[in-house]
């Protein structure tokens, strides 16, 4: 296995280098340093701005150490991060990022896990009643949510939940936003209100966004399974129908849960700037988006390195996962 | 200038480029580490240092009428701490001021229907009834549509091609960009001094003035201009920033143009490749705005200096050798009559030479609580946080 391992992940590192280069050249297609510096920046300025930036180096065409490229594919290959932001000069992008992750893992881990088991269950059961009304009404309501816009169900959720709730209840269940870090705190208080208070909303609110898709997706991985000459054969010998949900059925629709499961969390980690910027959480997605606003590129692309890198690693680790969960599947 | 404040050099030299994350200064409040949550809030809290210092004995009339010269000869500042919390999105921050966690706020665009009467733009009786004050700031604002002076059409100082600008500046109607995107709550203007700074025409009206809608005179000026019902002028080059709605408003441009005949090939760019084509001087026609960088009107005509031309701040390339001459006089005086009134005559002469289309300047609407005392919203002064004080009684 980890000669398996370790041949996919030299594979993995031409496309590595390949995500840094296009990231590289999109960024610089149009004059970095203008952006940064606003309209009023005289001539003098903005070259000054570019020497400063080591943006007058060899983009590419330069002994590695001396070129754009090649300097930041060292950076990234040595996990240095010591350059500083454009936007916040004494902050070095490897600041920045360690303060971002924290809160993007807090909101991106429960949201991942509670709306992974919700919908598998609701799958199943949608698929042990297929063609009644239970299941129909399960779809119908995954349609529903997944018409439903992100940004409604921010708003709506925000009012009914942060706004609404404390003014006829008079206790603030939710907060509408802002973020405590684990340092500010005890675990103790964290995990018992600080957690619950700022980050429980958008994980709820995540987690009824997701289940729409998630419960389709895993419906029909469900349905197509319950239809398998296993199962017949696990009912004709009277197993129940929680034996044949869990013990049959679930076991061998892991392979394509699984995937969903490890593809998605690149994308919970960065994708959930929405839910941060309304929050006011300050993690990566958030983060990134904020960087490519104030053309902040030191960050903007420290940060697409370490999103393409979190992805092929996420890769990597589905195929381990599927051969812990199916015998059949061999690393060789 | 309001933006500046005094800071020890010694901790300049020390921190170099990381003095914005270590700010040292002789502020009535001091900021700690850990009151900094970046990108969430920061606190600021009372300097046990700080000089003797204390509040107003003098003051207008409008502001004794509000109570705010009730503290005077108080020590300063009131407050133990004050709290700012960045919010980049205003749907939360109207939220949390409606559920009483913000002292004040401005009022989100989306929002100015629930808290004032669209047309008095007064505050709703709901609101009053809570005791909230509102206020009505206009910004130091130039927002306006450019024309490049030295292109070959639209350029030029002959009498022709003022008109042909003159004429294009006749048929924007800015009355109805502020009705449709702004909720009306805009000031739109003459010249190029925002409202609130002196050599702001009164009631924004200036002597002269070609600011539409006026279809007929703009028709006429491009009649004699040469181009007749706009025929045999060419389809201009327009360049805008792909910023919130400018789309809309670049088809809500084309529409007002296109009733003298004149069409616009647009150019919807980010705001990087925007000033480089104004900086280049490549732009013909283009969407740009300017806020003051002091309370002066000083500021806004250097705009319009010649030896400013692009790529410096002056993106016309606007040169009138009477305006430099008055703008270099107006630089060494010290405000006065004499100088408002020098600082009219340009506007004017810029006014009568149209290297530009506009104005309007942007108002914000502030919400107070009742319980936040002296807090007097302003948009030129920035030092006021000693002043303020809370009574919770009063909520």
């Amino acid at each position: 296995m980890w000669a398996y391992l370790l041949r996919r992940l030299l594979y993995n590192i031409p496309v590595f280098i390949g995500i840094l280069l296009l990231v590289m050249v999109a960024l610089r297609v149009r004059d970095p340093v203008y952006a940064y510096l606003g309209k009023n920046a005289s001539a003098d300025t903005i070259e000054a701005k570019r020497q400063e930036f080591g943006l007058t180096r060899p983009f590419i065409f330069a002994a590695p150490t001396e070129s754009q490229f090649g300097s930041f594919v060292i950076q990234v290959f040595t996990l240095d991060f010591s350059e500083d932001s454009w936007d916040h000069p004494g902050e070095t992008v490897g600041d920045i990022l360690g303060r971002c992750i924290g809160p993007s893992l807090a909101l991106s881990i429960p949201a991942l896990v509670l709306t992974t088991v919700i919908s598998v269950i609701v799958s199943l059961v949608a698929a042990s009643f297929r063609g009644q009304w239970i299941d129909q009404t399960l779809v119908i309501a995954a349609v529903v949510g997944m018409s439903v816009s992100f940004l409604v169900y921010i708003i709506f959720g925000q009012y009914w939940g942060a706004y609404l709730l404390p003014e006829i209840t008079g206790y603030e269940l939710f907060a509408i936003n802002g973020y405590t870090h684990p340092s500010e705190t005890t675990w103790w208080e964290y995990i018992t209100y600080d957690w619950p208070h700022h980050c429980l909303l958008p994980v709820l609110i995540s987690v009824i966004v997701a289940m729409g898709y998630d419960t389709r997706f895993y419906r029909a991985v469900m349905v197509e399974e319950s239809g398998r000459d296993y199962i017949t054969t696990a009912r004709a010998k009277g197993a129940s129908q929680a034996q044949v949900m869990f013990g049959h059925m679930l076991k061998n629709a892991m392979i394509p849960i699984l995937t969903r499961v490890v593809i998605t969390i690149p994308f919970l980690i960065m994708g959930s700037f929405l839910l941060e910027t309304y929050f006011t959480i300050p993690g990566m997605g958030r983060q990134l988006i904020l960087a490519v606003e104030h053309a902040d590129f030191p960050v903007v692309q420290a940060f697409t390195a370490v999103l393409a890198a979190i992805y092929i690693l996420a890769n990597l680790l589905t195929d381990v996962l599927y051969a812990i969960v199916d015998p059949r599947v061999r690393l060789s | 200038m309001f933006q500046t404040s005094v800071v020890p050099r010694e901790a300049v030299d020390k921190y170099g480029a990381r003095f914005g994350l270590h700010p040292v200064g002789t502020g009535a409040f001091v900021l700690k580490e850990k009151d900094w949550r970046k990108g969430q809030s920061i606190t600021f809290r009372r300097n046990p240092n700080y000089h003797e210092c204390f509040y107003p004995e003098e003051h207008m009339p409008e502001d004794v009428a509000q109570e705010f010269h009730k503290p005077a000869g108080q020590r300063l500042p009131f407050l133990d701490a004050v709290e700012i919390t960045f919010e980049p999105k205003s749907e939360p921050m109207w939220l949390n001021f409606k559920n009483g966690k913000y002292d004040f706020t401005t009022v989100p665009a989306d929002n100015f229907d629930e808290v004032f009467n669209r047309r008095t733009k007064k505050l709703r009786p709901e609101m009053r009834a809570k005791g909230i004050l509102g206020y009505a700031i206009p910004l130091l604002d130039f927002i306006f549509k450019g024309f490049n002076m030295e292109d070959p059409i639209l350029g030029g100082y002959s009498a022709e091609k003022k008109k042909l600008r003159q004429a294009l500046c006749l048929a924007m109607d800015w009355d109805e960009v502020n009705e449709v995107f702004y909720n009306g709550i805009n000031t739109v203007y003459d010249g190029p001094i925002p409202p609130g700074l002196k050599g702001y025409p009164e009631g924004g009206q200036a002597d002269v003035s070609y600011r539409g809608l006026d279809l007929d005179r703009a028709k006429n000026l491009l009649a004699e201009a040469g181009y007749p019902n706009g025929e045999g002028l060419p389809t201009l080059e327009y360049y805008t920033g792909r910023v919130a709605n400018a789309q809309e408003q670049t088809e809500m441009l084309q529409q007002h143009l296109s009733r003298i005949n004149v069409r616009l090939n647009v150019h919807l760019l980010d705001f990087s490749t925007l000033i480089q084509a104004v900086d280049n001087k490549k732009a013909q026609f283009f969407s740009f705005a300017w806020g003051s960088d002091y309370p002066d009107a000083e500021n806004n005509l250097a705009l319009f200096y010649g030896p400013n031309e692009a790529p410096k701040p002056n993106h016309f390339n606007y040169k009138n050798g009477g305006d430099d001459k008055l703008y270099q006089q107006v630089f060494s005086m010290l405000p006065s009559d004499e100088r408002t009134a020098i600082m009219e005559t340009m506007r004017d002469i810029v006014l009568e030479d149209c290297p530009y289309g506009g104005s309007m300047a942007r108002t914000r609407f502030y919400l107070v609580r009742p319980r936040l005392k002296n807090f007097k919203p302003i948009e030129t002064f920035e030092n006021w946080f000693k002043y303020i004080d809370v009574d919770p009684a009063a909520e």
